[in-house]
């Protein structure tokens, strides 16, 4: 990847210029998320949509069947960190602390991975399935697992802050963070 | 530090035969390596695509400032197509895949 106002090369997960006039510089990264296009037409109804030819037709929801290869991972303060997608194809929600509370969200049925923040108020909540929603144990709110907006409940409409985040192949962020943590289950 | 954000540039995507890690100016390819550059792509809004985007079909998307865009995986496939420069809600950015 290499920009055309400085022929500075990029790195492509990093985000941060490996060689050239620009060289340990780091662009900013946006928030966003790989799902299914039923899914996010649902919550964006308004979107707009890229329009080009498609230069592949099998890129589906199965892309990532095989979860063992793929984490979902963020940074934060110089650190890193990664949570296994097949840990949350499993559990469909994480709990975890990652520069502060942080719940890692997976749609079973929509495939999109996302990170908030489990902060509200300045208190820390707990995040679990129930009835097949995504509820929080402090107050038992029903919450939009895709928007990390509470539904029902005494935090109804309130709103999760949600967290960058990229999805990689594991060994791609090996390679990349080989600092990183990573979450695992605990043994019972 | 000081960040950049992507509305400053333009990017293309160049075949690196040497990883990122080197520094050596004699192992990063040229300009000769580089795909032609995707920028101001054409977007359409949902109904203009109700039968040709199927809805199990992979799509990175994004939102800022309330906008949403969505770049379906099958088109962002391909090294002429892994980075996309475009803007949304007056924000320049590079999608990439």
């Amino acid at each position: 990847m290499v920009d055309l106002e400085t022929s500075t090369f990029w790195s492509h997960l990093l985000g941060k210029a490996m060689h050239g006039p620009l060289e340990g510089q780091t662009l900013k990264m946006i928030n966003s998320v790989v799902c299914d296009w039923k899914s996010w037409k649902a919550d964006h109804p308004q979107t707009s949509v890229l329009d080009m030819v498609p230069t592949i037709l099998s890129l589906k929801d199965d892309y990532y069947a095989d979860a063992t290869e793929y984490i979902v991972g963020m940074t934060a303060k110089e650190q890193s960190r990664a949570w296994q997608l097949d840990h949350l194809k499993r559990s469909t929600i994480i709990n975890d602390d990652f520069n502060g509370p942080v719940i890692i969200v997976h749609d079973q049925n929509g495939l999109g991975t996302r990170i908030f923040s489990s902060i509200m108020d300045n208190n820390s909540l707990t995040f679990v399935i129930k009835n097949d929603q995504m509820r929080d144990l402090e107050t038992d709110s029903t919450w939009n697992m895709r928007t990390g907006e509470a539904i029902d409940g005494n935090l109804k409409g309130r709103s999760l802050k949600p967290l960058e985040s990229k999805i990689s192949l594991k060994k791609a962020w090996k390679v990349f963070y080989p600092e990183s943590s990573y979450w695992f289950p605990v043994k019972e | 530090m000081r960040t950049l954000s992507y509305q400053k540039l333009l990017i293309v995507f160049v075949v690196l035969t040497t990883g990122c890690g080197n520094s050596d100016s004699a192992n990063w390819p040229g300009e000769n390596d580089r795909y032609p550059v995707i920028d101001n792509p054409v977007t359409v809004e949902v109904a203009d695509v109700s039968n040709t985007i199927h809805d199990d079909e992979l799509v990175l998307g994004v939102v800022i400032d309330g906008e949403a865009r969505a770049y379906p995986i099958n088109m962002l496939t391909g090294p002429t197509r892994e980075i996309i420069n475009d803007e949304l809600s007056d924000v320049a950015i590079a999608a990439t895949w």
